[in-house]
Parts: structure tokens; sequence; C-alpha cells
């Protein structure tokens, strides 16, 4: 999940000492600079092309672009300790399939030199497909014009460009909690696939859910594929004689034994990943919430949002929310994803729920002050903490590159996207510790790509039985987060007294929305919420370890 | 009600001018001294001295035998009126007079009885509501006595109050001023450049040039015997002949002679000039003394009358004695221009400056 | 054939400018406010004042109306005095008065969301440089962020940390360009500083001084940035602008957002036309 510019190449150090020194010409100076080394770098020094470790999926016509050329490969992605580290043979690509192998980029090239196709990209740092716009261009003989856009403002804006019909970009970043909204102005990315023989298939439904369309029409390729782990620094918990919490109860006593011992070390017990009022609220103590089953917010046969929970395990998983603000740094209740994410990687907490990006970034030693490959510390990542059910985590949500109708290069747009966000860039991207994530099965399943991304262990046992983290992937998702959200928040704050008041009145607000939307009178059936549920409607096999 | 000591003040501004020069003077409690002078000869910095608005680069300044160089002027109670009439602008003219009042903390009822006095007294009644800085210069400046006056200070400084508004309104305010003076008995400094301001308001004049107290004297005094060749030619209207002659003894005179003029005086009266080492001396006469005539008479001198000024009452002759230019006043008799007249200086109305322009006779 | 007033030829583009891009807009969002349209949702339905019962009962209208109020009111009272206080001490002559000068006008030139991100990365728990003077002082991690009155002082801090200047530097000018003879004046006549303070200095800058509060009082009515940036809206310190953000533009929804924005509106015009009509002869 990239939501801010920070998480990137940036990275956390350069980001403190650039915010602090508030100088804008050094912000841009430095950040051009850093950007355009290393990608002149990486893809200057092809020197030999290894067909040794293509394993038989591309079928190469005679007058093929031979893809290794503008393909990124470890060695031209990661830093030196990141490979030995990893400990891969730099030469080596890191997955054995790869859509990009199977597109055959000499008729591309033929029949789109010269063009040029845009991209909307979310965040005004567009660094990571930067990263991949050099090979694009020369696989492809198109040029690719990129337009960063802040992302605090992305969602109205695209909607504004999509509902003028501006046609100004023929591929964009889509939030994929809100990208329901996005629905109608976008193409089905399904012919094109089949057209150059791309298995969308290989994307974990996990991840393609929430961009499917009712008649399974795709919406875009993933490009951004994030799900919760717990995660702990095991040497603090040894110290106190604890064992990592497999349980929310263990997770609270453990805080309760870890706060005297913080308070004298400088410490907390735990970081809250987000709470701020609206939809983090909602999607923090969303994540709680399903641990405990009988919550089913799915229960949407009838669309009635059912937060309290039919034995009020919403209101217990509020509970457990607004006890963790208090093993939190001070004002956490405040926290957003970029404040948690300092305050884990400066080594404030214990432990944490997170995506994928935090265990991976607390490994680098430029952007932790946590990292285990330079003192004794130990990164645990485990699955979420169970409830009274042994749930999945939420599935926290991915971003597509999704297509416009009003795109006038729907093809090219297709192939740039396609490239992009292959597996091999995908797994080269998560394993960088970009904060980008794979999506797909091939590569959270390759143990290879588990020493690069640690976290992938997790995500591929758990990702079969995870939901979408939002009530229901409907347009009006985001408005039902932002409201819902607001109302559990004031049981976190304190203006509401009781949980499972906040939780009804919640309640009551979602119906509203839903209500003047129309949903209630349709009689439509809500899309399906976990993936076991959606891969049943949809006749697809759920991938399993 | 004051005495006012200065003691050596002087003050140099920017470590480069100096406005004032070593300046000793007493001004006796409830009199006014009119300090007279030119434009920059340092009344006003003087002024400002005892207000205690300038600290004196050296000297100081008592009221009766208390120093009070170091004092603020907030508690001097020294009253000023200055030159450009100061109002409180955004104050009506009725808050502008209860002011230093209101600094004393007097007790809202004395303050309006008093105000409603001085409003009276000075003609402001009708303005009392108003704004003061909508007023006309007269009105502020009227606004400015009052409230430089309103209170019972040590002494009232009041630097040229009258220049800057219209004769009619300056005969009224100089009335008040009077009527002031002659009720109160208040210690007056009264700045001018005005002499016969000066002359008729002042007890004592003193005359002041380039930072220096020429002469601090009775009006009559300085007007007779200037003590210095400036004092001389700038008090009066004209001021004084001032000629420069060389002299020698001869017999028992003294004979004065410059181009056209020649004048002898006894020995006897006259020889401290024998002191003059450079030959030269200058002598004074003041138009007015200086007696014409249209026959000859005894030691005249023989004058053309080149211009011939009838301003009112006073007529002004300006006679050319070969190369020499002498002006005279009032003639008995009509004179045209061209005319030949015989001229004579009294004996007793001469005056003998030094080269240095010091007073000898 | 009468003749056209040049006049009013000459001021046709901008009367034209302006009821497109301000009196029409305007009176778009009116009638938006008063239909259930989303942009998404291609069916726009009339419900009336609907809206606008909805927005006047929200608990978060109301909180965000007291929390903009609660804000310019604190900003504004530490502003203008300690802006004044500047001014004043900035109008004597001193040495380095004229570097001072310019140092004192450096925030204002600086974005606002830097200002805050500045001062957040300063109140950071166990982060930020105050949080650790805090810490060796003894007073411990302060919460900043969490708690409503800590949160509001940073907010606070924020702002005035920027704006003060803003009055230091206008009343500054006001100040210097006064004539220096009344207060000689008023020494000669025995006043005490704090009496020629607040009877001559205030009277006088009393003008510059309403006009600019009027524009900072209906600016912090504005407030929003340094609110994303300390606490995102939340422990109470929305206010309406953030309000209007947050349940208009992010869930797409410009006919509730519309109705916040007209009540918005008609608040700011009451109280703008109180505070002009209030002080229109100070400041004629």
């Amino acid at each position: 999940m990239r939501r801010d510019l920070s998480e990137k190449s940036v990275g956390r150090r350069s980001f403190l000492k650039v915010a602090g020194a508030t100088a804008g010409g050094l912000i841009v100076g430095g950040v051009a600079g850093y950007l355009l080394n290393p990608g002149e770098k990486v893809w200057t020094t092809v020197t030999e092309t290894t067909t040794k470790t293509v394993t038989g999926t591309a079928t190469v016509s005679p007058t093929a672009v031979p893809w290794e050329q503008y393909f990124p490969r470890a060695d031209r992605i990661m830093k030196d300790w990141e490979l030995k580290w990893t400990g891969w043979d730099p030469t080596e690509y890191i997955t054995t399939t790869d859509w990009v192998r199977s597109i055959d980029w000499g008729k591309v090239k033929s029949k789109y030199a010269g063009q040029t196709v845009t991209m909307a990209c979310e965040g005004v740092d567009i660094s990571a497909p930067q990263t991949f716009q050099p090979g694009f261009q020369g696989i492809s003989g198109a040029s690719l014009q990129l337009f960063g856009i802040p992302p605090e403002t992305l969602h109205e804006k695209l909607m504004a460009e999509f509902t003028a019909g501006t046609g100004r970009y023929d591929t964009a970043e889509l939030f994929g909690a809100w990208a329901q909204a996005y629905f109608p102005y976008m193409i089905d990315i399904r012919p094109f696939a089949q057209t150059y023989g791309v298995d969308l298939k290989d994307i974990h439904p996990a991840f393609r859910m929430m961009n499917t369309g009712p008649n399974g029409e795709l919406l875009g390729v993933v490009e951004d594929a994030d799900l919760h782990s717990f995660i702990c620094r095991k040497n603090l918990l040894d110290k106190a004689g604890l064992k990592i919490p497999t349980t929310w109860d263990e997770v609270l006593e453990a805080c309760e034994v870890l706060k005297p011992i913080g308070a004298k070390e400088g410490w907390y017990p735990w970081i809250t990943y987000y709470s701020a009022k609206g939809f983090l609220t909602f999607w923090y103590w969303g994540t709680i919430a399903v641990q405990f089953r009988d919550v089913t917010y799915t229960r949407l046969d009838s669309w009635e949002p059912n937060f309290v929970g039919d034995e009020e395990g919403g209101v217990r998983a509020l509970e457990i929310h607004k006890k963790l603000l208090e093993y939190s740094p001070p004002g956490s209740i405040n926290n957003t994803y970029e404040l948690g994410r300092e305050q884990w990687l400066a080594g404030l907490g214990a432990m944490a729920t997170s995506h994928q990006c935090w265990p991976r970034q607390s490994y680098d030693p430029e952007l932790s002050k946590i990292s285990p490959l330079n003192t004794d510390n130990i990164i645990e990542i485990r699955p979420y903490p169970k409830g009274t059910t042994n749930h999945a985590p939420e599935n926290i949500t991915t971003t597509y590159l999704g297509i416009p109708k009003t795109s006038k290069q729907q093809e090219l747009a297709f192939l740039w996207s396609v490239y992009m966000n292959s597996q091999e860039s995908s797994a080269l991207m998560g394993c960088h510790g970009t904060g980008v994530e794979s999506g797909f099965v091939s590569v959270i399943s390759n143990p290879k790509v588990w020493k690069g991304q640690p976290a992938y262990k997790n995500i591929w046992e758990t990702a079969w039985t995870a939901a979408t983290e939002t009530f229901v992937y409907i347009p009006e998702a985001y408005a039902i987060e932002e409201a819902a959200g607001a109302e559990i928040y004031r049981y976190l704050d304190g203006s509401e007294p009781s949980a499972k008041k906040a939780l009804q009145n919640a309640e009551a607000e979602v119906r509203k929305i839903l209500d003047k939307a129309g949903y209630l009178k349709t009689g439509i059936k809500p899309p399906p919420w976990t993936v076991e549920d959606w891969c049943k409607e949809h006749n697809e096999v759920n991938p399993k370890p | 009600m004051s005495k006012i000591t200065l003691k050596n003040i002087t003050h140099i501004y920017d470590k480069r001018v100096k406005a004032v020069d070593n300046l000793s003077m007493e001004v006796d409690d409830g009199k006014l001294v009119a300090l007279l002078g030119p434009s920059g000869c340092g009344k006003t910095t003087l002024m400002r001295i005892i207000a205690g608005l300038i600290y004196p680069t050296s000297g100081d300044v008592y009221f009766d035998e208390d120093r009070f160089t170091d004092i603020e002027p907030e508690r001097r109670n020294v009253a000023m009126v200055f030159q450009f009439p100061v109002v409180y602008a955004t104050m009506s003219v009725y808050e502008n007079l209860a002011f230093p009042l209101r600094a004393k903390k007097l007790g809202e009822e004395e303050i309006k009885r008093k105000v409603k006095e001085m409003a009276e007294f000075l003609e402001l009644t009708p303005y009392l509501e108003m704004k003061a800085g909508k007023q006309n210069a007269a009105i502020k400046q009227m606004t400015s006595l009052g409230r430089a006056i309103i209170r019972d200070a040590r002494c009232v400084l009041l630097d040229e109050p009258l220049t800057n508004i219209d004769p009619h309104s300056r005969l009224i305010l100089r009335e008040k001023i009077l009527r002031y003076r002659a009720e109160k008995k208040q210690t007056i400094v009264y700045v001018t450049h005005d002499q016969s301001e000066a002359l008729t308001l002042g007890d004592k004049i003193a005359v002041m040039n380039n930072g220096i107290l020429l002469q601090y004297d009775t009006s009559r005094n300085v007007y007779e015997r200037p003590a210095s060749s400036f004092v001389a030619y700038f008090i009066g209207n004209p001021g004084m002949n001032l000629i420069e002659c060389a002299f020698k003894k001869v017999g028992s005179k003294i004979v004065f002679e410059s181009d056209g003029i020649k004048v002898s005086l006894p020995y006897e009266l006259a020889k401290e000039v024998e002191k003059e080492t450079s030959g030269k001396v200058v002598l004074g006469i003041r138009p007015e003394h200086i007696e014409l005539s249209k026959r000859k008479v005894e030691e005249g001198m023989l004058g053309t009358c080149v211009l011939f000024e009838d301003i009112g009452i006073t007529k002004v002759l300006n006679l050319q004695l070969n190369g020499t230019k002498v002006r005279a006043k009032n003639p008995e008799f009509e004179v045209e221009v061209g005319e030949k007249l015989y001229i004579r200086f009294p004996e007793e109305r001469l005056r003998i400056f030094n080269s240095k322009g010091e007073i000898i006779l | 054939m009468r003749k056209l007033n040049p006049g009013l030829l000459m001021s046709i583009p901008t009367l034209l400018f302006l009821f497109f891009w301000f009196f029409f807009p305007f009176l778009y969002n009116i009638y938006a406010s008063m239909h259930y349209w989303t942009l998404y949702n291609p069916n726009i339905q009339f419900i009336g004042a609907e809206n606008f019962i909805d927005v006047l009962s929200s608990i978060d209208f109301r909180n965000s109306a007291f929390a903009s109020f609660f804000y310019t009111i604190i900003c504004f009272a530490v502003e203008l005095p300690l802006g004044l206080g500047i001014a004043v001490l900035l109008s004597r002559e001193f040495k380095g008065v004229g570097i001072a000068r310019v140092i004192i006008a450096i925030p204002i030139l600086m974005i606002p969301i830097g200002t805050s991100i500045m001062w957040k990365l300063l109140t950071m728990p166990k982060l930020g440089l105050l949080q650790y003077f805090s810490e060796v002082l003894g007073f411990g991690v302060i919460d900043f962020y969490g708690n409503f009155w800590l949160a509001s002082l940073l907010i606070l801090l924020i702002d005035a940390w920027q704006w003060t200047p803003f009055f230091a530097i206008v009343l500054l000018a006001a100040l210097v360009s006064l004539p220096r003879e009344p207060y000689e004046a008023a020494k000669v006549d025995g006043a005490s500083p704090f009496m020629v303070f607040t009877k001559i200095t205030l009277p006088s800058i009393q003008p510059v001084m309403v006009i600019v509060s009027i524009l900072r009082v209906l600016d912090l009515l504005k407030l929003a940035d340094p609110i994303f940036v300390v606490t995102k809206g939340g422990s109470g310190t929305e206010t309406l602008s953030a309000y209007i953000w947050r349940v208009a533009f992010k869930p797409l929804d410009i006919g509730y957002g519309g109705a916040v924005a007209v009540l918005y509106w008609i608040l700011m015009f009451v109280l703008a036309n109180i505070l002009v009509r209030r002080f229109k002869s100070v400041i004629q």
C-alpha cells in the first residue's frame, strides 16, 4: 500500500531530513538526483543476457526484442546488502514465470513505436513507475508520460477527470477499497490479456476480488497488494519472558507486562498502525473485529450492517482498539499510516500490526533503527492475533492500474500496466522494501522471494482466508467507512462512553447511506466479503499453501 | 512654579553638530524669558533639554535647587507648547485638555471643572466634544496651549507657539498668554525668532546664535547695549548699522575712518579701542539714532539716498556714503531718491565692537 | 438610441469572470445542496432541505463550528497582542533592528502545510526536539496529538508562529508611520508609558488594527492545514473547513458537502457583515 512519498525509495531518513529542512529546492533536487542515478545505472549496466533462467514459457519470435535487456533484475535494483542478505545469484531472475516473457515485444514495437501513453500516479513522487519507464520505452518503442498526483487528492482528481471524460490519462492508479466508484469509467482488461497471453489468474483472488465486476470483468492489473500481519520485536518479548502472543487477550497481557519496561527504556508496548478519525478508525477497528467471526458484517444478504456483532464481538474489538491506544505512544488515537510507520521504524514499539512494508523496511539499516542486520534485534512476523475465532487478517486492500474508457491508447496502456506489474517486477519491488507488494500466487508462494520479503510467507499462508478491508465494495465504500469511522471514533476519544452505542450509531449512519443510495430497495445481492465466498461464487480455485 | 537654572549645557547631535555650547543661564521664578535667535541657533534644543526630551551631552538642569538632568520628562512637571501645533488627534479637545490631569490621576469632577474653566478662558468651549485632529491650526495650538497651562507646572516652555498660525489668531493667542502670565505669575520660557514679540513679552531676553548664549539681559539693555555685533544687528528692524573702520589717535580724539565715513570720539571715551591690535574696529549705530539734515551740519557726512522704503509707520532710508551703505530711519522730512543729505552719528549712540564682534564701547 | 455607459462596458469582462467563476458556482452549489448527488451515482434526486437537516443535526458539524470559533478566538487572542508587542519592540531603534524586522517576516513566507509538518516533527513523541526537552525537564512525553487541549495548544502554536508576524509587520508599518510629536507632548504632559500606549498609540493604529484583525479573523475561520497535520481532524479539533473537506471531497458527496458549504457561507457572511458594520466608522 502506498500512501505517501516517504514510503518509497526516498526513505525515512531522507524524508525526515528533507521535511526538517523544509527546503523545497533541496527536496526536488535531492529526490530527482536520487531517482535518476539508480535508474541510469540499472538500464546501462546490462552485460550478459542470461537465457538459462528462462524456463520455457516464452515463445520468442524471430523479430523479437530481447526482453532481458529491458527487464528488471535483482542486481539492477537491489542494494548490495540486500543481495548479500538474500544470498541470491545476482545474474538470475527470482521468479520462474513472467507475463513479460510471454509477450511478443517485437510486434508491440512495430505497432506502437513513437506513440505516447500517459499514466496518473498516486503521489507526487513518481519514482516507482519511473524505475520501469526506460525499460518500457526501450522494449516498446513508445514513450511514457507520468503524472504525479498528491495521494490526498488522487481520488477526487480522478473522479473529476473521469466524470468529465477528459481522456487525459490512459492508465491510472486506483485505490482498491474505493475502486468500485471508478467502475463505470473503466474497461475490462480481460480481452487484452487474452490477446497477449497474460495469465490474470496468477493474481491471488484475495487481491482480485475487489476490482472484479459482477460478470467477472477485471478493472485493472494489481499493482500493490497488501495484507495485515502481526509483527513484534522478539528480543524485547524474550527479555520480559514473554512468548509471542497469538490471541488478542495475550497481546493485551503482554502489553501490560511490557509497559513498565518500555517506560524505563524509552519505548511502548504497541504501535498503532493508524486510527485517525474516519475511514482509518473504521479499518483499524475492522482488522480486530474480523477476528471475532460473529461480527459478520458480511451478513449482507439484507445489506444490514451489523457492527456490534451477534455476540458483541465488535464491541469487544472496539474495546481492544481503545486499550491498544493506551499502550501506544501518546497521541496514537490520531495516528496516520505515516506517523505509525515512523514510530515503528524508530524503535518506539515492541508489537504492532501492519502491512508487509513495515517488517521489510525494519531490515533496512538506512530506514530503521531496529534493523536485525546490525543489532541483536529480531523482527517476527506472525498471523494476526486471534479473537474468538480462528480467522485470517483482513485483506487490507490493493492498488490497481486501471484503464479508463476514455483512453485513446488502451492496448498500449495495458501493455505498460503488464510490464510494470509483472511478477518479477513486483517481487523485486517488494523485496527491495519499497512498500509496493506483489499480489501474485507465483511470487508470494515462492520461498526464494520470502528471503527478500519475509512477510510473504505469512501472507501466502493466510491470504486464502482473507476478507475485504471495507464494509462492502460498492462505490459508496468511502462514504460508508468515513461515516462509520467518525461514529466509532467517538468511543475512542471518549465523547461516546459506550462502545456498543458508538457501533450502533455507526450502523445507523451506514444504513442511512445505503438507503439514500438505493441499495435497500433494489434487491441486488451484496458482493461476497471473504475470499472463500468469492471463489465459490466465481467458480475459482482458492489457492492454499 | 520654579526657578530654572542651566549650568554649562552642551549638546552635540550625532557627535558632530554642536547645537548648544556650554550655555548657562537662570530664569527667575515667575519671570518670562524670551529666547531669541535665528533658526538653527539651538533654541529648540535648549527647550527640549529643559523639558527632558533631550539628554544633554554635558551640563545640568536645575529647577529651584534640585538637579533634574536625569529625571524623565514625564516626571519633571514641565509644560511645553510646540511650534507645530501638537494635539492628540484621535481624542476630543476635551480629552486633550484633560490628558495631563488624567496623567496626574486627578478625580473626574476636578478634571471636568478645570477643563471647563480652561475652555472658557481659551474660548474653546464650542469645540470641546470635537475631534482635536480635525481642527484648524489655531484651535489646535490653542488646545495645545490649554493642555500646557491647565496644570500647575514648574514652568511653561513655549516654542514659537505663534509662528504657524494665522495673524488674527496669533493676536488672540498672544493675549491669552499674557493674561495667563499676569494671573498665574508662571515661569515661562518663550522661544521666538520674532524680536518684537520678544521685546514686548519678555522680562528678560536671551539671544542665542550657533548654540552660544550671546546676551541675557533686559530688553532695554539688549537693545541699547548689545553684547556683540551679532546681537546688535539681529535686534532692531532693521538692525544696527555696522561699519568697519580703521582708527587712529588724533590729539585728544580718536578718529574712525572708512570709505565715506569719518567719526571722531573723545580719547577718554574711546581709549579702550587701542587694545585692538588689528587697527580696525566696527562702529555700530542704530538706524533710528542717525541724525539727518538737508543742511550742512558740523561733523556731518554727506550721503546720497539710494532707496526709500515706506512701510507704514516706518520709513527706511538707504544711504550711500561713497563705498559705505548706511540705513537710517524715519526722517522728519520728505526725502527723494538721489537727494543728498548730511548725516551725523551722535556720540552717545555710537557702539564700538572689536574685530571679534565683542562690544568695546 | 441611448449610449452605453463606457464604465459598464469596460466592466463587462470582469463581470463575466465574476459570474462564471464566483456567482455561477455559488448558485450551482445551492442547487446541488438540495439534491442527493454523489459523483459516482448517476441518479440525482431532489431532496429539498434534507441535506440541511442532516447537517444541522450532525454532531460533527456542531463540533466543527465550535472548533472553528474556538481556534479563531484563541489564535486571535494570542496573535494580536503578541504581534502588537513585537511591533512595538521593533518600532524602536536599536542595533540590529533592521535584521530583526526581516527575520520576523520569514514565517509568513513559509508554506502553511510545511510549517505544520515542521511543528509535528518537533513534537513527535520520543522523536521530536520539544518532546526531548520536555522529558529532560521532567514533564514526560506530552500528548500533543491525542489530547484536545494539548493538540489545540500545538495548533495555536503553529498558527501563532506563522501568523503573529503578519500582525507584527502590518502594525509595525502603522507604528513607524505615526508622528513623533504627540509622544513628546505626552511625555511632557506627564503621561506614563502605559497611558501613552493606551491613549495615544492604540487609538492611532486602531484603523489598521481593525482591518488586519477582520482579515485575520475571516482567515482563521477557514483554518485547516494544522488540523490535517496534527490530528487529521480527531480529538475534537476538526474545524468547519476540515469538516467540509472530509464530507464533500472524499465521499464525493457534493449534495451534502454543498449544504455544509452553504451554511458555512451564511455564517461567514453574517459574521463578516457584523464585523465590517461594527467597525465601519473606525476604518473610515
